[in-house]
């Protein structure tokens, strides 16, 4: 299991949107969060987040569309969208994505989602606050359990 | 027009109703950039000399910058006016994200003239405005306002609104933007409440377009790697990080400017952190989320939360009134968020009051039984409230400190300290003495943006007065260049003169060198000079509070000092010279024709005879 996919800690996350603004100017060098594959969440005062694609496992985006514009690559679970097949319905794909993850590109006017850039996203290295992280879901699950196990075992323990 | 421009003006006249899209001429951007610049110069022609700033006549410019909605960390807007509380040039900035929407909706600067009958709201959905009906919003806070509005027109939305001090016509009230950010000096948010509008909504779905994105975004990796230090530092102690400079040098105003350091609080950015901080946040494009999202978990301020309270509201609403209880401070501070002050001028009225209180110029008739004392935090929370509800002698405070001491009379006028008409920020001049310069030339009245701190970045000897001219002047045109491209003023160390050099071809695609920027900084320096002229400003006003040159701070590192008048006098003039302002402060024909204000030369000739002819009667 190494498909790597784009998290946000939300208690890090200062909600300024620079990746919004880097996405956008590297994929459609213009800055405009309605091109932005990644979004910024803010639940003021206290939630400030950001969501882009999770990469599901058999998800339900790809399997709804009516024109099988949407493909998943089997070994990075990225989703990839045909332009030519996309006819900007938005109507299922956007629909189906919990996460909002799916938008429709204002002026190209097909579906767009995170492609994570080859594996190497500019937002990630833009995030000052280092809120975002391209991770596993290995380290990911590997992270929690050191972290409560931490609490319980050493941050817990009475001092001598 | 020029890449990174929106290249339209959107003017609103509340009076008629009427909405028009004006186009934003290349030479307005390429002589004043944007942001600060363009709207003063809008301001100047637009607004007349002796307007009322409270009556429609009056006009409130929003305005975005070539840096605004780019990566570039950024300001977001500035708000200009004439100034209801100091009636000359008037202007405050506010980070968030409404600035970039508005330029996404189409338009670089929004000029709102006359008068609404009924309360309303302005709602910009690209290219469609509309005047809505604010009944249903009238007399609410500012947090609610935002919430409401978000519920009407959906969560894309952003806003800036007023709270009830704005409606009021508290004269220090502020337009608050983004969750809790405000522009908070000079009173914008009367001058908004005086033409019934009580809040501006916007969506935009328009793209911004720069020059050179690649080479703006490898820009933009760049500072955030050579800053990593600054961006990390920033982060984690906002600012805050300056009371480490002025406590510790017995800068740091107290009990109503009569003491240079607090002691009573434990003013660390550390302590801050631990009993208060649950989040930092940052304004839209920021690298350095100075915010600090702040809560109260217990004591009787328990359920406060607020984004601060920053360094000068520490200083206002703290060590000002004597205040070293911190939870105190942040619900004042929330307070005054909601309600629509600026916490720096509360701060001042309420610490004023204290110091007449215990002079015995106000009692506890006029106080309603309030002890006033230095140090009573329940009397700052208690007339944040009465003064923003203009509630009893808080209608008077409400005025602001130079009317309010007139008002007050008994002797109150000599211990009221503002530089014409603006109450003074967190830096006691007495220990600076580049920044007392700065605060009594400054375009707006005791400020510490127009010039900045000059002694504090590099760290300079505030006793000496010797080379202060030069630096104030210097500070003064990068400050103001800074308020034009709208970058953050807070993050100003990654704007140097050499800097912006790169930065400009970037994102508007011409080449303007650091001469061309001096150029622009003193060319908007100076008209907001002449505008202030117009209104009557001359070497007169040019000077600090009395207090400054005759109490000598009485403790701590500054102990003894005060400002010396014969040396300020000296640097004041010189100042004046390296300006190519005549010797009563008045912008001389010669420099106004070199800096491309040949309509400006004409119209303040007249005003210099005015003021010669008063000095020579003298």
């Amino acid at each position: 299991m190494s498909k790597k996919f784009l998290i946000a800690d939300p208690t890090k996350c200062t909600g300024c949107a620079v990746c919004e603004l880097v996405c956008s100017a590297s994929k459609d060098k213009v800055f405009n969060k309605r091109m932005s594959r990644i979004r910024t969440v803010k639940l003021e005062p206290f939630v400030q987040t950001a969501a882009a694609c999770r990469l599901c496992e058999n998800p339900r985006c790809v399997r709804v569309c009516p024109r099988r514009a949407l493909t998943q690559n089997r070994e990075t679970g990225v989703i990839t969208v045909d332009t030519t097949k996309c006819s900007g319905c938005g109507w299922l794909c956007v629909q189906a994505c919990e996460f909002g993850a799916i938008t429709i590109h204002p002026d190209k006017r097909t579906a767009i989602v995170c492609d994570l850039c080859e594996g190497d996203p500019p937002c990630v290295k833009l995030c000052v606050t280092e809120a975002l992280e391209l991770i596993t879901l290995d380290t990911l699950t590997e992270r929690a359990r050191r972290s409560i196990i931490k609490e319980l075992f050493l941050e817990k323990q009475p001092k001598s | 027009m020029l890449p990174s421009y929106a290249g339209k003006i959107l003017r609103v006249d509340l009076s008629t109703g009427k909405t028009a899209k004006e186009l934003l001429s290349r030479d307005l951007a390429e002589e004043y950039l944007g942001g600060k610049g363009t709207a003063l110069r809008l301001l100047y022609n637009e607004v007349k000399p002796g307007t009322d700033p409270l009556s429609p006549e009056n006009k409130l410019i929003f305005s975005t910058g070539p840096a605004t909605g780019t990566i570039l960390p950024n300001k977001g807007f500035i708000v200009t006016f004439k100034s209801p509380l100091t009636n000359i040039y008037g202007h405050s900035s506010c980070g968030g994200g409404w600035a970039k929407e508005l330029k996404q909706a189409g338009y670089d600067l929004l000029i709102v003239e006359g008068r609404s009958e009924k309360p309303v709201y302005l709602w910009i959905d690209d290219d469609t405005v509309q005047i809505r009906d604010a009944k249903h919003l009238w007399g609410k806070d500012t947090f609610k306002t935002n919430d409401m509005i978000s519920e009407e027109l959906g969560s894309e939305v952003e806003t800036v609104r007023i709270g009830p001090a704005g409606e009021k016509l508290v004269r220090f009230a502020c337009i608050q933007g983004d969750y809790a950010r405000s522009a908070g000096r000079c009173g914008a948010g009367a001058v908004m409440g005086s033409k019934n509008l009580k809040a501006v909504a916007v969506t935009g779905t328009k793209s911004i377009e720069v020059a050179d994105i690649d080479g703006l975004l490898q820009f933009a990796k760049e500072i955030a790697k050579q800053n990593n230090e600054l961006i990390l530092s920033r982060r984690l102690q906002g600012t805050l990080e300056v009371l480490k400079c002025t406590n510790p040098i017995g800068v740091l105003p107290t009990r109503y400017y009569q003491k240079g350091t607090f002691k009573e609080l434990d003013l660390h950015y550390t302590a801050i952190r631990e009993k208060l901080v649950v989040k930092d946040r940052g304004c839209h494009s920021c690298f350095l989320n100075c915010g600090k999202l702040s809560v109260v978990n217990d004591g009787p301020y328990s359920g406060t939360v607020v984004e601060g309270p920053d360094y000068e509201t520490i200083f206002a609403l703290g060590s000002l009134c004597e205040n070293g209880n911190l939870e105190s401070i942040a619900k004042a501070n929330e307070l005054c968020d909601g309600l629509g002050i600026d916490t720096i001028s509360a701060g001042n009225l309420i610490a004023f009051a204290m110091d007449c209180y215990e002079r015995g110029i106000i009692t506890m008739k006029d106080t309603e039984g309030i002890e006033l004392r230095f140090g009573n935090h329940e009397a700052v929370v208690q007339f944040v409230e009465k003064i923003a509800m203009r509630n009893g002698l808080g209608n008077i405070l409400a005025e602001g400190v130079r009317i309010a001491a007139q008002r007050l009379g008994k002797g109150a006028e000599k211990r009221a300290i503002h530089i014409k008409g603006l109450e003074h920020p967190a830096f006691d001049p007495r220990g600076l003495a580049g920044t007392a310069l700065g605060f009594a030339v400054g375009d707006r009245g005791g400020c510490h943006m127009w010039a900045s701190v000059p002694e504090w970045r590099p760290r300079l000897d505030g006793s000496v007065y010797e080379g202060k001219a030069k630096i104030v002047k210097e500070s003064s045109h990068l400050m103001a260049v800074v308020a034009s491209m709208v970058f953050c003023r807070f993050a100003r160390p990654f704007y140097p003169w050499k800097t912006l050099e790169r930065i400009s071809p970037l994102l508007m695609g011409v080449k303007i060198s650091e001469a061309d920027f001096k150029m622009i900084g003193e060319r908007i320096t100076t008209l907001a000079r002449a505008f202030n002229v117009r209104e009557g400003i001359s070497k007169k006003d040019d000077t600090l509070p009395e207090r400054f040159f005759e109490e000598p701070l009485p403790e701590g590192p500054s102990k003894g000092m005060v400002i010396k008048k014969e040396k300020f006098m000296t640097i004041l003039d010189e100042y004046y010279e390296l300006m190519g302002w005549d010797k009563n402060g008045i912008p001389t024909k010669k420099r106004l024709m070199e800096l491309g204000l040949a309509d400006v030369a004409d119209e303040i000739e007249f005003f210099r005879r005015k003021v010669s002819e008063v000095s020579k009667r003298e």
